[in-house]
């Protein structure tokens, strides 16, 4: 599996100079982010593993993006959110007189900065440094293995690359964290998309997440009647294992001041 | 066509759509197998595990431990319990290990029965690359059954009559927790058996048995193996007591306490003999009384403990145990708030252990009684205000009656009942002015005698009465005969109160039956449980007559 993603990126990553000189005279005078601009959003997700236990997440997110010159950007995100374990699944139903079911929260906040080059008709290239914190509220007793207590900080760093072809753009990924304490993991993603129109793409992204594979497909679709401005996004991943785990994702995003189609937000303004 | 508002569909090249499947197929290519597996799972060593307490007021079972394994991708243990049986869990880690203890509840916490709970140890793993999101790995579950048993603390009376089929009841906790299916007495069965309402006691009928003692079992199904019980049933063969005469020590001016001991077949009386009130014991052994013992701690009225395993005996403000057979009192326990020129007047003891106290002015006035209950050594007031009452418990503890008040009174005062279920007072429909002839009831309370002259039925509806010259009654444990010492007569006469005489006077059974002695004025009866034997102290002396056949 390793030297099949050694391929795939290289592949991928081959085309960059390829399509950078077919295209490069046509769209000079296009910047790497056009301007700078802002989203913020309400992200939720429904998360269930076979014969275990299944949670929601629902949180905020949002990120800033501004250009630096012509070729580079960078960009600021935060983003809260909170999960609620379903305890319900493995702890059965008991009448209790004095007691009751315990639930299981966690809470993960956290911020990253990115500096990307980016040439609009060919791709970009980003590298990035987040920082998190994830706690957990597990009845009385929930420990983080690597801390030994009900706090783990994060620390990750990313490196992306992507390539836009006509209607498609190919990425790559690898992201190495570094949970507090812990050994540090290690994941590539391969990503795919699609616009089928111009503010609709479709997006099928492959992987390893420490070493299980993953697969995911993901629609995102910017409505016109809201001039643009909101986008939404469905997406369904799986991590593929004995205890196979499905996720459901879904998004609402809204983008202040820039009201461009998403295929064009994507390439000249995220 | 459109796919979402405002949008138009556009036709697809062929070419791009080829590369899309392709680009799919290519992605799809990456699966390697889902390799890794073992690095998500939580294991455990056992999935179930059992507690047992012997009783609600046992001490907790030692907490269990289980050991979790799980995989080195498991960033985050979660250990969450739910159900009654569970008082709390912990873990420890140590490396990919944690060893989780669980705690279980206490039960005097949770009272007996058949409890469960669970245990899930889920290991959570990062759900993406940042690890922003955690997912739940595999769960180990560890189910838990508890059982607390049902207790069985006492059976009244505690001493019954050899060769006779009766009705007792037996006093415990948890009785509606497990379903119980039998009662034992020994390796006998009981004939009948009802649990009340609220599970604290049954009333069970033995057949009859040969004297010995038996250990009462309770028989439940889903209760795992035999309930523990230490309650014994004293079967004891009738004694036939000769009529005698037992004087008191000289000085005696007065008797406040006559109490039959039928397991060590002895009297004990509480008297007033200069220069304190002792309490004074007589032990029947090879065909005679012997010479009393006695010590002189100044009470007022003392009454056996339901199992007869102590004395509890008051003097003006406190209650105090006394060994039954030595006499040495222990500590004793002040009545919390008497009442300005109060003082405590009577004990007597329910089949529930718990005592009820009355209290007294020296002059006409309400005042509240307590209710001590022995295992806290709390007293605590009963709230209901009496006047001078003089309380009677029946033999079998399940109740007493109250009669209170005094001939300067100018109206009648209602009679209380004492439940020993709910330890409370509730007044009857009966009301008189009470007399110095202290109230008489059966076994069961389905005969009361006022005054000792006013029969009545369980539910205090007057059958019939006696006449006024009656200084002291008992009656037989089945209520159909009545024993009244008669002033007039100068004897005991017998009454077959088994009938209703609609209000109407009683006449006696044969004739009158002489003591041996006169026993004096402010006198009081007693029986012995096989009906056998009769009992008569007063002021001078304490007669042992036996019951005449009527």
């Amino acid at each position: 599996m390793n030297s099949q993603k050694l391929i795939i990126s290289a592949a991928l990553l081959a085309t960059l100079p390829l399509a950078a000189n077919i295209a490069a005279a046509a769209e000079r005078a296009q910047r790497a982010v056009q301007a700078t601009n802002f989203s913020l959003g309400l992200v939720a997700s429904d998360s269930d593993t076979k014969d275990s236990t299944s949670n929601g997440t629902f949180g905020l997110a949002g990120i800033g993006t501004m250009p630096i010159g012509d070729l580079f950007g960078a960009s600021l995100a935060g983003s809260y959110s909170r999960s609620t374990a379903r305890t319900s699944d493995v702890l059965f139903d008991v009448a209790s007189q004095s007691s009751s079911r315990q639930t299981c929260r966690f809470n993960n906040s956290d911020a990253v900065v990115s500096v990307f080059a980016r040439k609009p008709t060919l791709g970009r290239i980003s590298a990035s440094y987040g920082k998190g914190n994830v706690t957990s509220d597990c009845g009385d007793q929930s420990v983080f293995v690597s801390t030994g207590d009900d706090s783990m900080g994060i620390d990750y760093y990313r490196l992306g690359a992507e390539a836009y072809l006509g209607n498609f753009t190919f990425g790559a990924v690898h992201t190495s964290t570094e949970p507090e304490n812990g050994a540090k993991l290690e994941s590539d993603i391969f990503s795919a998309s699609w616009y089928p129109l111009e503010s609709l793409k479709v997006t099928l992204s492959g992987g390893d997440l420490y070493d299980q594979d993953t697969y995911g497909i993901e629609i995102e679709h910017q409505p016109e009647f809201m001039g643009e401005s909101l986008g939404v996004a469905l997406g369904y991943s799986v991590i593929d294992r004995d205890q196979r785990i499905g996720t459901i994702n879904f998004s609402v995003v809204f983008h202040f001041g820039t009201k461009v189609e998403l295929k064009t937000r994507d390439r000249q303004y995220r | 066509m459109r796919l979402f508002l405002g949008e138009k569909v556009h036709y697809l090249p062929g070419a791009r759509r080829v590369a899309g499947f392709l680009l799919f197929g290519l992605l799809a290519g990456c699966g390697g197998g889902g390799g890794g597996d073992s690095a998500t799972q939580t294991q455990i060593s056992t999935n179930a595990i059992s507690f047992s307490a012997s009783g609600p007021s046992a001490a907790a079972p030692a907490a269990q431990s289980v050991t979790a394994t799980f995989g080195k991708d498991v960033v985050q243990l979660s250990v969450v319990h739910s159900g009654d049986a569970i008082a709390s869990v912990s873990s420890v880690m140590n490396g990919q290990t944690a060893e989780i203890t669980i705690v279980p509840a206490t039960p005097s916490a949770i009272g007996p029965g058949a409890f469960v709970g669970a245990v899930a140890v889920t290991g959570y793993n990062c759900a993406d690359t940042t690890c922003s999101r955690l997912a739940a790995g595999s769960t180990a579950t560890v189910s838990v059954s508890y059982q607390i048993s049902p207790s069985v603390l006492s059976v009244a009376p505690y001493v019954v009559t050899s060769g006779v089929s009766d009705t007792v009841i037996v006093r415990g906790l948890g009785l509606l927790a497990f379903n119980i299916s039998g009662v034992r007495f020994g390796d006998t069965a009981a004939t009948a058996f009802t649990v009340n309402s609220n599970g604290t006691e049954l009333s069970a009928t033995y057949p009859a048995l040969p004297a010995g003692d038996y250990t009462v079992h309770l028989d439940a199904t889903g209760h795992t193996g035999e309930i523990p019980s230490s309650v014994a049933l004293k079967v004891r063969d009738p004694v036939a007591y000769t009529a005698a005469a037992l004087d008191h020590a000289p000085g005696t001016t007065a008797l406040r306490t006559l109490v039959y001991d039928a397991e060590r077949q002895a009297l004990i009386t509480v008297t007033d003999t200069a220069p304190t009130n002792p309490i004074v014991r007589y032990q029947y052994a090879n065909g005679a009384w012997s010479a009393p013992t006695q010590a002189a701690v100044g009470l007022l009225d003392a009454a056996l403990s339901a199992d007869g395993s102590q004395l509890f005996a008051i003097n003006q403000t406190a209650v105090m145990p006394v060994d039954p057979v030595t006499l040495a009192p222990g500590t004793s326990i002040a009545a919390p708030s008497l009442a300005e020129n109060s003082f405590l007047k009577n004990i007597v003891v329910g089949n529930d252990n718990r005592s009820l106290l009355t209290t007294s002015l020296t002059t006409s006035g309400l005042t509240q009684g307590y209710v001590y209950d022995p295992p806290s050594g709390v007293i605590a007031p009963n709230g209901i205000g009496l006047n001078n009452a003089t309380p009677v418990m029946s033999a079998n503890g399940a109740g007493a009656v109250l009669s209170q008040g005094d001939p300067t009174l100018t109206s009648d005062v209602p009679v209380y009942l004492y439940s020993t279920t709910s330890n409370q007072l509730t007044s009857s429909a009966v009301s008189l002015r009470q007399n110095g002839v202290v109230p008489a009831l059966n076994r069961s309370i389905t005969r009361v005698v006022l005054n000792g002259i006013r029969v009545y039925d369980g539910s205090f509806a007057l059958l019939g009465t006696l006449p006024d010259t009656t200084a002291a009654v008992v009656l037989k444990s089945d209520g159909t005969r009545a024993y009244a010492y008669d002033t007039a007569a100068g004897g005991i006469l017998v009454y077959d109160i088994s009938v209703d005489r609609d209000e109407a006077a009683y006449t006696a059974l044969g004739p009158v039956q002489p003591l041996a002695a006169d026993p004096g004025t402010g006198l009081r009866m007693a029986i012995t449980p096989d009906n056998g034997t009769l009992f008569v102290a007063g002021s001078t002396r304490l007669l042992v007559q036996p019951t005449p056949a009527l």
